[in-house]
């Protein structure tokens, strides 16, 4: 255990920590038709490094438990970064007695409160592993999470961004109040159901082979096509630290205050798509002072507030931000921009979303960065989607700032894509005539 | 420059050769007509990668199948890679170095040591790859024993990163269930069987294999390592020696036009290790399946490729489309077009009009003249079809531009009438 306060939270590192040293003798092995992987490699391939990112504000009342729950995971091999966002209780020494002597776990303190997306953007710098964990400090994970989550990566029919497993829901003493929660689903007729077969899979030695049929029966990836959220929040995810270190917040722009998941998993799955694994593997804490969740979740009833939804609004416009910014290499990496702008707006009505494309900090917006996501794509798909979101007035605020040499020439081939496109919408919309038999 | 030989002659180990059998009797008995197993060559083109070779010919000693030459080939590394090469080798004799005094890019290299590959079937081994155990004796046996003989095999792979640790399971290029695919061996009692390969392996590898036609467009395979070739189709598509080779992959060439020539088939098995290290050229992150792991570079460097592939082609028409029966299939492939929106593009660019400009003469020697004018006709339309079909000026063109241009036009209505 290594324990540091730093200043200035974005230069300064962690160096004294030590490297992770996991007990060798527990790691869990992989086999390929029924051989341990690493023997047949000559110790070439092994079973990947999981990090476990855990920021913690005065949660000194549940970041014990969540440690503990840590340590337990029967996949050994991880490790642990905790990042104390600035928390006025006595959180730092709480988790300083539960690391104890494991080398697994590091603390790194910050003097001041950088909110979740914020400490998680700044450990994303600083993990070794090659999947990771952001886990609230006042959730569990069952010893299983780790195992499962790891074979599912190894074994989905198409690899994802992250993984996303179902939870419990708990209160403030840990009574158990619901069995799963309401948004998980893997009976969507366009979900990919189920794994690779047993036999040619990486398996861990951890998932017998019931607990990974149990998996191939619950577990379906989700297409990009499906929109809004169907995952666990926070703690219940397994995201590649390949796609998160893409998705990470440089310093040119300013941190959305939101959630840590709901910025990462929307860009995470509207770019490289996402799984489910329907079977609990954490607790979920309804503690009375969560920043979403004031209830635990019945399928039909709102459990968050009128405010978060006015925060999440504008945090939606900051993300929108840094989308627009790195247009041309979503478009390159991605394909399809527009369905990426229209998904990270979540808003998922047609007349909200024609009152969205009117406003002016998104007019504004688009007009900063015209210019690049003219680059990003071909001039006619430019055109159409501007035409269709932004109408004919708007619209030609945005593609004159696009190039400020063909201006004029620019202008017009927009009016006329314009007018194509309305012509056509008003062709589709005539109905169809019956024709004589 | 000369390649210095390091290394003795090929060495045959006849203790641990591995048997073949038909029928469940010993193909190599001499009672049943000393047949052998094939030699399997293997090439491991080294740059720079020190770090890794070591690994890469270790794995290659743990071949199950021992009948094994290896060619390490140093294209003139600046780092400790030699000695790391030397000390991996050791005394193994079948395995041979070779040092280049100067580099010549991964198809430079690959196209120089052809001539010295001994092998019925080569894998080009990258040297920041595995190869897991059971690698060779997968692919020769499906090679010996898919309905229809291919060219290559390509098989599945797990990716893994600098120290090892697995990324993925698989690689997201091989989907063998793509309904135009033919799926299957032929059954295990009338196929030369090899000892390394047992009945339950067998029986799985017939559900996991799939042939691809050659005029299934797209990339279908996974790269570098995990493809064995035929050893007489690559030195069918041996590059001349007078022709100027860039700096650049090996893959980019010789898969698609041993695909195009004579068929590939697919192994979703995962038989080795990609390394995702870093330092790769294309690749910046492991394959997810929605998200491409290369930079925006790739393209152009891509058309460049590709662009060479059909001058390759192109000026030896005659007789490629002697051996394959099929020129233009040969053309549309190293067209790399994936869909009918891409052609328009491709054959009115300049570059292309010229290429196809200079070897005008050796398409029309390679093809009836009826498939040499509507290829064109259809391909380029009527002014850069003229264009290409009066380049080559000698010989009567105003009877040939007649021809073309009825030919043209006879396209068009039967168009039309579809």
């Amino acid at each position: 255990m290594s324990f540091q306060s730093i200043d200035n939270i974005s230069i300064i590192p962690i160096n004294s920590q030590s490297e992770p040293e996991a007990a060798t003798a527990d790691i869990p092995i992989l086999r390929l038709g029924g051989k341990d992987l690493s023997e047949l490699s000559a110790g070439g391939v092994k079973v990947p490094l999981v990090s476990f990112v855990l920021v913690n504000f005065n949660y000194a009342d549940f970041i014990g438990e969540t440690i503990e729950s840590i340590k337990r995971q029967d996949y050994t091999h991880f490790e642990c970064l905790i990042v104390d966002n600035g928390s006025t209780d006595h959180s730092v020494s709480v988790v300083q007695s539960h690391i104890g002597e494991d080398k697994r776990f590091s603390l790194v303190q910050l003097n001041e409160n950088l909110g979740q997306l914020g400490a998680i953007v700044w450990a994303i710098d600083h993990i070794k592993g090659s999947f990771v964990v952001f886990v609230d400090s006042d959730d569990l994970l069952f010893p299983s999470f780790c195992s499962t989550h790891i074979q599912a990566h190894l074994a989905l029919p198409e690899s994802v961004a992250f993984t996303s497993s179902n939870v419990i829901e708990i209160n403030k003493v840990g009574d158990v109040l619901t069995g799963k929660y309401e948004r998980i689903k893997t009976e969507t007729p366009n979900f990919i159901k189920g794994l690779r077969p047993s036999s040619i899979v990486p398996r861990l030695s951890t998932i017998d082979d019931d607990t990974f049929e149990l998996m191939s029966q619950n577990s379906a990836v989700i297409p990009k096509s499906e929109w809004g959220w169907c995952w666990s929040p926070g703690t219940s995810n397994m995201f590649r630290v390949s796609i998160v270190k893409l998705l990470n917040i440089s310093k040119e722009f300013a941190i959305p205050n939101r959630s840590a998941d709901s910025y990462f998993m929307n860009m995470a799955h509207v770019l490289a798509q996402s799984a489910v694994i329907d079977m609990s593997q954490s607790a979920y804490r309804v503690h009375g002072q969560n920043y979403f969740a004031h209830r635990e979740s019945i399928n039909s009833l709102r459990k968050y507030g009128a405010d978060y939804a006015r925060q999440e609004k504008l945090n939606n416009l900051q993300t929108m931000e840094i989308i627009l910014a790195r247009s041309i290499e979503f478009n390159w990496l991605a394909g399809n921009l527009w369905n990426t702008i229209e998904y990270m707006t979540k808003i998922y009505n047609r007349n909200e979303m024609s009152e969205y494309y009117r406003s002016a900090p998104v007019i504004n917006l688009f007009v900063k960065y015209a210019e690049r996501l003219s680059q990003s794509m071909p001039n006619h798909e430019f055109y159409a989607g501007v035409s269709i979101r932004f109408g004919l007035s708007k619209g030609l605020k945005i593609i004159s700032a696009s190039d400020d040499k063909h201006k004029s020439l620019n202008c017009l081939n927009y009016i006329s894509i314009y007018f194509k496109k309305t012509c056509l919408s008003i062709f589709k919309k005539r109905p169809p005539q019956k024709q004589k038999k | 420059m000369m390649p210095q030989m390091k290394g003795s002659q090929r060495h045959m180990d006849t203790a641990a050769m591995p048997r073949l059998t038909l029928g469940g009797k010993d193909l190599s008995a001499p009672s049943a007509g000393c047949v052998t197993a094939p030699l399997v060559s293997f090439v491991l083109i080294n740059f720079n990668y020190a770090e890794f070779v070591g690994a890469a010919i270790e794995s290659i000693k743990h071949q199950d199948y021992r009948h094994i030459e290896c060619l390490v080939i140093d294209n003139a590394s600046t780092d400790s890679s030699v000695s790391v090469i030397e000390s991996h080798i050791k005394d193994d004799k079948r395995f041979s170095f070779i040092q280049f005094s100067e580099n010549l890019g991964q198809l430079g290299a690959t196209n120089k040591v052809i001539d010295c590959i001994n092998g019925s079937f080569v894998v080009f081994v990258d040297a920041d790859d595995l190869l897991l155990p059971s690698f060779c004796s997968t692919h020769v046996q499906v090679h010996l024993a898919l309905a229809e003989s291919v060219a290559f095999t390509s098989s599945n792979l797990v990716e893994i990163n600098k120290t090892g640790d697995v990324l993925t399971g698989k690689s997201s290029c091989i989907k063998t269930d793509t309904p135009e695919f033919v799926k299957g061996l032929r059954p295990a009692a009338i196929t030369p069987r090899l000892s390394t390969i047992d009945v339950e392996t067998y029986n799985l590898l017939n559900g996991r294999c799939a042939t691809i036609a050659s005029t299934c467009l797209g990339w279908h395979w996974t790269y570098g390592t995990s493809n064995m070739y035929r050893a007489s189709i690559i030195k069918l598509i041996r590059i001349n020696d007078q022709f100027p080779i860039p700096k650049r992959f090996a893959d980019n060439y010789l898969i698609p036009l041993a695909h195009a020539m004579a068929k590939s088939a697919l192994i979703d098995l995962t038989l080795s290790a990609y390394r995702i290290h870093g330092n790769n050229i294309w690749v910046q992150r492991e394959s997810v399946n929605s998200l491409k792991n290369y930079g925006p570079d790739y393209d152009a460097k891509q058309i460049a490729d590709f662009h060479m592939n059909q001058e390759i082609v192109l000026s030896r028409s005659v007789e490629l489309n002697w051996l394959s029966r099929n020129l233009w299939n040969l053309i549309n492939r190293m067209a790399d077009i994936q869909n009918s929106d891409e052609q328009k593009p491709y054959y009115s660019s300049t570059p292309i009009i010229d290429l196809f400009a200079k070897y005008a003469s050796q398409m029309q020697q390679a093809l009836s003249p009826s498939e040499y004018y509507s290829g064109i006709a259809m391909r380029f339309g009527l002014w850069n079809g003229l264009k290409i079909i009066l380049s080559d000026y000698k010989s009567c063109s105003i009877f040939k531009s007649l021809s073309f241009v009825l030919v043209y036009f006879i396209k068009i209505r039967s168009h039309i009438r579809c």
